[in-house]
């Protein structure tokens, strides 16, 4: 069952590279979905689980762009188990600090994206649509846990 | 557990981590053209499903937008048919009426209609011809069927025709076969009637009846209608006519103003 979990993340993360992002973007600033279920999964899954699963959705994310594959991999296995160790060693368990560990993570993925593939223009950049994109993406990502957590009821652990 | 927990349980973590990055190493390389393969098959597992259906709301779309292009286009293709059509209407009836002779004695002045009167049958017409145009009082209307009315009113452009259909309105007729003369005159529940024919007066079905000249009003020989009913009424001295006017009076589009020629 927690396959077919997997692969559905999975699918949904295809669904907005392909349809999403283009349809929710705001003036060229776009919502880091994939970011958002992948760290996630960090937060609340092994280590084990948080890596393959950080690796197989950066490829799948960036499918679009293989010659950036090689460094979204990278950025998001680090990025995850990053958080997936931050979250052990804190022993983090309320979830505005679960979503600020997410939001900090979207952050610093948003930005290393940006060193590997816009050099040249990184502050721009980095002003125009990593730091707006990441305020969309916390946005988006606090409306999640909000709206799980209050269907859990206090299961919110359980959700991913 | 899950396969998955089972497969990661027994495997090192270190050895995890090396995998991974060792991997994601190969496809941050450039001469390893790994990240293709990789990404081509991601595409057509995942991507394809959505593009697809992407590219079929886009086309969709499209046909919509193009479906109004073509109902606006059809629209405006049926007014200008309509159009057509009118002129070609207007064509016909304007090469009817071209080679349409005055009596001898009179012009013509071409009016046409901008407004009707008239509760169920037409009785009153406004016409683009007023004294500017030297309209007068009591000219006679006429078109290339027959006797139609007389102006009454005549305002700067315009001028009002009081129609034959006017329960008012009098005309002095004659049969056009006996000359036996009397008075023409619309009555509401019989139609176009002829009044004061005398009893023994040789009148029959079919028989045309024009205006007598009568009066002075209209000239005389202008078609007024048709014959289409006698009946001989014992106690009354006189026939009772009814007649089918020679002109549509539902139909008014062009029309002639009969003047008398100033020499």
């Amino acid at each position: 069952m927690r396959a077919i979990g997997y692969l559905l993340y999975l699918v949904l993360i295809a669904f907005h590279e392909v349809i999403l992002r283009g349809a929710t973007s705001i003036g060229g600033v776009s919502i880091n979905l994939p970011a958002i279920i992948v760290f996630s999964v960090a937060l609340h899954r092994s280590e084990a689980e948080s890596v393959w699963f950080a690796f197989i959705a950066a490829m799948v994310m960036s499918a679009g762009v293989p010659l950036s594959m090689g460094y979204q991999v990278l950025t998001m296995v680090l990025i995850s188990l990053a958080i997936y160790h931050a979250r052990e060693q804190l022993n983090v368990e309320s979830m505005v600090t679960r979503l600020a560990m997410l939001i900090v993570g979207v952050l610093v993925h948003n930005t290393l994206m940006l060193a590997f593939t816009r050099p040249s223009d990184f502050w721009y950049q980095m002003w125009r649509f990593s730091l707006t994109g990441t305020v969309y993406t916390s946005a988006v990502a606090y409306l999640i846990y909000t709206i799980a957590l209050g269907r859990s009821s206090g299961r919110h652990r359980a959700l991913f | 557990m899950s396969w998955i927990s089972g497969i990661f349980s027994r495997s090192s973590r270190k050895l995890h981590l090396i995998l991974i990055l060792l991997f994601g190493i190969a496809l941050s390389l450039p001469s390893l053209p790994l990240a293709m393969y990789v990404s081509e098959g991601i595409l057509q597992t995942f991507y394809l499903p959505f593009a697809s259906m992407k590219n079929s709301v886009e086309e969709l779309r499209q046909v919509h937008v193009e479906n109004m292009r073509l109902r606006e286009s059809l629209v405006d293709a049926n007014v200008k048919l309509s159009m057509l059509e009118e002129a070609g209407r207007e064509n016909i009836r304007l090469r009817a009426v071209l080679g349409f002779e005055p009596p001898t004695g009179y012009s013509l002045l071409p009016a046409r209609v901008i407004a009707i009167v008239g509760d169920r049958i037409p009785t009153e017409a406004v016409v683009n011809r007023g004294y500017l145009d030297g309209v007068t009082v009591n000219e006679p209307i006429i078109n290339e069927e027959g006797l139609l009315g007389k102006i009454v009113s005549v305002s700067h452009s315009f001028s009002t025709v009081q129609l034959l259909t006017d329960p008012t309105n009098r005309v002095a007729v004659r049969i056009s076969e006996s000359r036996e003369m009397g008075i023409a005159k619309y009555v509401m529940s019989q139609g176009l009637i002829v009044d004061n024919v005398p009893y023994q007066g040789d009148v029959k079905q079919g028989d045309l009846v024009v205006s007598s000249g009568l009066g002075g009003l209209y000239p005389p020989g202008l078609v007024v209608g048709t014959v289409i009913g006698v009946e001989r009424p014992k106690q009354d001295p006189f026939l009772s006519i009814r007649l089918a006017p020679a002109a549509d009076f539902n139909s008014l589009d062009e029309l002639f103003i009969l003047r008398v020629k100033t020499p």
